[in-house]
């Protein structure tokens, strides 16, 4: 009980309170002008609250997310533009919606639902990380080298485009975590001789140039125009909620155990749970042909679905330490920052910090509900706002946020590096993502790979000697070669 | 059709430049030490990436390398001026970093960061007044979140200190 209260004191503070609103109202912004994802918010973000202490810091990124990821709704419902590639599952639908003069109706129902699929997401994280947590103790080494491949795999094959493009991605990252002292020899590797380096490649700057100066380069070579917003706004924001929900109250409960299930996977993340839902919800429907005419049943279920993922993607990142996405990769760079590392420990020592982390999980959901209502209000003037305003002033905030991690020039050129790769990168069609997974778990990987090959004397059968480690690893192998295996099946029963 | 092949061309470079540094983190991991007793040591992790980079980097460029020939091979007009000028736009935020790192430390950083600003939104198209009065109010942000809040010692500039 003295935990919880404890807990509750870290988050209920003044300080904590005021850090969620604002996270909040920036998450609003960002996400509701298109172009801007939820990754650049979060990756924006992790310079300021470098500064802050853990549980603040926790609450600015955890909200920022949850909230960006709903007011990806808004672009979509005014202009059919999804915010966020969350929404780009129902935008269609959303815009059909508001063409009826619904939009803010439209919103309405998803900013309920999306509370209530993020909140449910997180009732799965409260009691599901602690049993996993307590079933993780049990890991060596082994078990954690597998599990932090199995993570990257499946960013890897869940990612679109091609395959090769994604693994070369990866062991970009992978190359970029082993530059500075090795764990193992404590010698330098790839540090040229630069004192800066030594304590390996600083995250942020390449967060930071992954997501943020490579969209500012993308907006310069080819700017968007400013869309206008056609359709005509009369309804209230929570006026089709009601109705909506007793009558499609079987697809929240589905999007959201949907979402929270595809989030727990590694490497899936809210914009694979949209998809997902989205035809769940097409299929099960009992008028299936009113889905793409402005259907709320479809709007009901996505909509709880991609904000349960994010929650849910929470459980691997905080109990073993493996990102779910994007987001969570960055946030378990911050966790490392401040001494909170993620693991079965965390849950297992229990104590105020687990408490308000859960705490955390739940107000930043509830913030969205007065804060997307205000965003809503303000929708038409958010959509509105060119890029052409907002990418300048994202510039400079990168050049600042990147500078004022060491107060170093190095991190400034290191994001500046990071941008232009990642942009030449994108324009071939190879993934960012795996790029960030692979710089923030390659540590992870190779001490549990080396601390594994000591204990087994070099010997590889070693890691399929236990039974869950021999799961993992088979798991792994699988999905390595299930898309060969599937080409082989195809050729194989292709007629000649 | 000119997107396919710029798209192609992408690939068989990228592929070309991650095979080189696949090879380079190869050669240079041969220098690392090994743990004492082992054959394996500091060079392992690195070597597996480096080979795994040099062959699908390989991969992919040879993969693409036929139809970038085939692209080399037809004549197209090329039109220079909007090439450079292509080129300049997307490497416009590349040059404001770099001048934002060469003029700070005599600038000063709020003032080049409203330059910056300023810049970049007269070459979007934002009218005068707006791109100022955006500038401005980002440099007075700026020194408000991370100048005043977060105690971030930003250069303040030689012309500024003397």
């Amino acid at each position: 009980m003295d935990a919880i209260l404890s807990g509750a004191e870290l988050v209920f503070n003044l300080q904590t309170l005021v850090v969620i609103l604002a996270a909040a109202a920036f998450g609003m912004f960002v996400g509701a002008i298109p172009g801007l994802t939820a990754t650049m918010a979060v990756a924006l973000l992790v310079p300021v609250t470098y500064f802050m202490a853990p549980i603040p810091a926790i609450a600015a990124m955890v909200t920022t997310a949850a909230v960006t990821i709903f007011a990806g709704d808004i672009p979509g419902a005014y202009l059919r533009i999804p915010g966020t590639p969350s929404s780009a599952a129902y935008v269609d639908e959303a815009y059909a919606f508001s063409q009826r003069g619904k939009a803010s109706e439209c919103l309405g129902i998803a900013l309920v639902c999306s509370v209530t699929g993020g909140i449910v997401g997180t009732l799965v994280l409260i009691f599901v990380a602690p049993s996993l947590a307590e079933f993780a103790l049990n890991f060596s080494a082994f078990e954690y080298f597998w599990l932090a491949l199995l993570g990257l795999s499946c960013a890897v094959f869940i990612s679109p485009g091609s395959h090769l493009k994604a693994v070369l991605s990866l062991c970009i990252g992978l190359s970029l975590a082993t530059v500075g002292l090795d764990s193992t020899t404590g010698s330098p590797r790839f540090t040229f001789g630069v004192t800066d380096l030594m304590g390996g490649v600083n995250f942020i700057p390449v967060m930071i140039g992954l997501f943020a100066i490579a969209e500012v380069m993308r907006f310069t070579a080819k700017p968007a125009d400013t869309q206008a917003v056609t359709v005509k706004d009369t309804g209230s924001v929570f006026g089709e909620v009601k109705p909506s929900l007793r009558k499609y109250w079987k697809s929240v409960l589905r999007g959201s155990g949907t979402g929270s299930l595809i989030g727990v996977l590694p490497g899936a993340g809210s914009d694979i749970a949209a998809w997902v839902s989205y035809a769940v919800s097409r299929k099960f429907s009992r008028t299936p042909e009113k889905f793409g005419s402005g259907h709320s049943e479809g709007i009901v279920e996505t909509s709880s679905s991609n904000n349960a993922a994010v929650s849910g993607s929470w459980v691997p990142a905080l109990v073993f330490g493996i990102p779910g996405d994007t987001i969570t990769a960055v946030v378990i760079g911050v966790l490392y920052m401040k001494g909170m590392n993620p693991g079965p420990a965390i849950f297992m020592e229990g104590g105020s910090m687990v408490y308000a982390l859960f705490m955390v999980f739940i107000v930043a959901n509830l913030v969205m509900l007065p804060v997307g209502y205000v965003a809503i209000r303000l929708g038409k003037g958010f959509v509105a706002t060119p890029t052409r305003i907002v990418m300048p002033i994202v510039l400079a905030f990168c050049i600042v946020g990147a500078y004022s991690i060491n107060n170093s020039t190095v991190d400034v050129m290191l994001m500046l590096g990071a941008g232009v790769a990642a942009y030449g990168l994108g324009r071939a069609g190879f993934p960012a993502a795996p790029i960030i997974l692979g710089l923030v778990l390659g540590g992870m990987l190779e001490k549990s790979f080396m601390s594994a090959m000591i204990r087994s004397n070099g010997d590889l059968l070693a890691f399929f000697s236990r039974p869950i480690s021999a799961s993992l690893g088979a798991l792994v192998i699988m999905i390595w070669l299930l898309p060969s295996l599937i080409r082989l099946t195809r050729w194989a029963t292709a007629p000649r | 059709m000119l997107n396919r092949s710029s798209q192609t061309l992408g690939e068989c470079f990228s592929g070309g430049v991650v095979a080189a540094l696949g090879l380079f983190i190869v050669m240079e991991a041969q220098g690392f030490p090994t743990l004492p007793g082992q054959r394996y040591g500091a060079a392992l992790f690195p070597l597996i990436i480096g080979y795994a980079m040099v062959v699908g980097g390989a991969w992919l460029a040879l993969a693409n390398l036929r139809p970038v020939m085939q692209c080399f091979t037809v004549s197209r007009p090329v039109n220079l001026k909007a090439t450079a000028l292509n080129f300049h736009r997307l490497f416009l935020p590349v040059w404001l970093v770099i001048g934002y790192l060469l003029l700070a430390d005599t600038l000063g950083a709020l003032l080049t960061l409203a330059l910056l600003v300023a810049l970049l939104m007269l070459v979007s198209g934002v009218r005068p007044w707006l791109a100022l009065v955006m500038a401005l109010l980002t440099a007075a942000a700026i020194w408000v979140a991370f100048v005043y809040m977060l105690r971030v010692p930003l250069p303040l500039g030689t012309l500024v200190n003397g």
